[in-house]
């Protein structure tokens, strides 16, 4: 196949992969970040790395895991540089809309006992417990993606189920 | 003999467990209470998770790729430092090119002003020990002579016997002086 056609084949396949995952993409960034116009500005961030990339793809077995690892990486880089500059960041005219828009996501999570729960656990325990329980990931995809051993994932598995249970059953007697 | 934490942490990812775990998971929660419990619970942390609904998609997220693309194409000479810059580089910029500037106005300020509180002094610290001269005119004879060094003893050269073709170089040797400590 000629280069600029096997270009444009992987051009469309990226975007039926969007179309496919975005949403959960998404999903897992709002859960993790609990920001949902951060979530949404990283996820256009992983698509477009994704779309960047896309030589690659032929050489990829799992599409879903793969793009989970560039949105986790891609988070995780977010998160850190938004920790580290947060103390000089200043309101801008667009950060108004998205904070309105992030209130009323945050109020949605938090009228929900699973997300409350959710929220309650840190992100070293909420990330493995959302990819196995949620999205049906592996222990060994988890690994990689995280890029910790899979008895690290098991053992995060099994302590994030008991604070995830303890905290939900909390907040429903509350 | 499978301890209970173990037990639990392969019923926590038991759909991951290999045929011989969940064996002796199976076994252990048939009898203990407490795993059986632990095992309900993590059943009904499944079916919570796998029920939670997912957030609604924002509208940039709803469009095709190729519109992303095309949206986050066109502010490509933004993206290099507006990405980093609306995570807060802005501020930070302004804050260094603001005290880079202070500091520049400071210095010139003080250079300008500052009033010369002490001249510098150069002091040696070469302290000779013997001096020998010689010198063919008398000038240096006679300087020594009317102003004499302290420690500075001169004394007539003796006259050089005259050598060949060399003697007029010599002829008015005048001085041979020696300085001790």
């Amino acid at each position: 196949m000629p280069e600029e056609q096997e270009s444009d084949a992987q051009a469309q396949q990226v975007a039926e992969l969007f179309e496919q995952h975005r949403a959960a993409v998404f999903a897992y960034l709002a859960r993790m970040t609990r920001d949902a116009a951060l979530a949404e500005e990283v996820t256009q961030e992983t698509f477009l790395k994704v779309y960047a990339a896309r030589a690659k793809l032929p050489g990829i077995e799992n599409a879903r895991a793969w793009i989970f690892r560039i949105a986790i990486n891609t988070c995780s880089t977010t998160l850190k540089r938004n920790r580290r500059f947060r103390w000089l960041n200043f309101e801008d005219a667009e950060g108004e809309g998205a904070r309105s828009a992030n209130d009323s996501q945050r109020q949605l999570m938090e009228h929900d006992a699973v997300e409350r729960a959710l929220g309650a656990l840190s992100e070293e325990y909420r990330a493995p417990l959302l990819l196995f329980g949620h999205y049906g990931f592996h222990v060994a995809e988890i690994a990689d993606m995280l890029g910790i051993s899979e008895g690290a994932v098991k053992t995060r598995v099994y302590r994030a189920k008991e604070m995830f249970i303890r905290a939900y059953r909390q907040g429903e007697v509350e | 003999m499978i301890d209970h934490e173990s037990v639990r942490q392969i019923l926590a990812s038991y759909r991951d467990a290999s045929a011989g775990e969940r064996a002796a998971a199976d076994a252990h929660s048939a009898s203990c209470r407490e795993c059986a419990a632990a095992r309900a619970a993590y059943d009904e942390t499944d079916a919570l998770l796998l029920s939670a609904r997912d957030p609604a998609l924002p509208p940039s997220l709803s469009r095709p790729l190729a519109a992303l693309i095309a949206d986050r194409g066109a502010e490509k000479p933004r993206a290099a430092f507006g990405f980093a810059f609306r995570g807060g580089l802005a501020p930070a910029a302004i804050i260094l090119v603001v005290l880079v500037t202070l500091s520049a106005l400071l210095w010139t300020v003080n250079r300008v002003d500052a009033p010369v509180t002490s001249t510098p002094t150069l002091t040696s610290t070469l302290t000779p020990t013997t001096i020998s001269a010689r010198q063919t005119g008398s000038a240096l004879a006679a300087a020594l002579r009317s102003a004499p060094l302290p420690g500075f003893v001169p004394t007539p050269a003796p006259a050089p016997a005259p050598r060949g073709n060399l003697g007029p170089l010599f002829a008015g040797s005048a001085a041979h002086a020696t300085m001790t400590h």
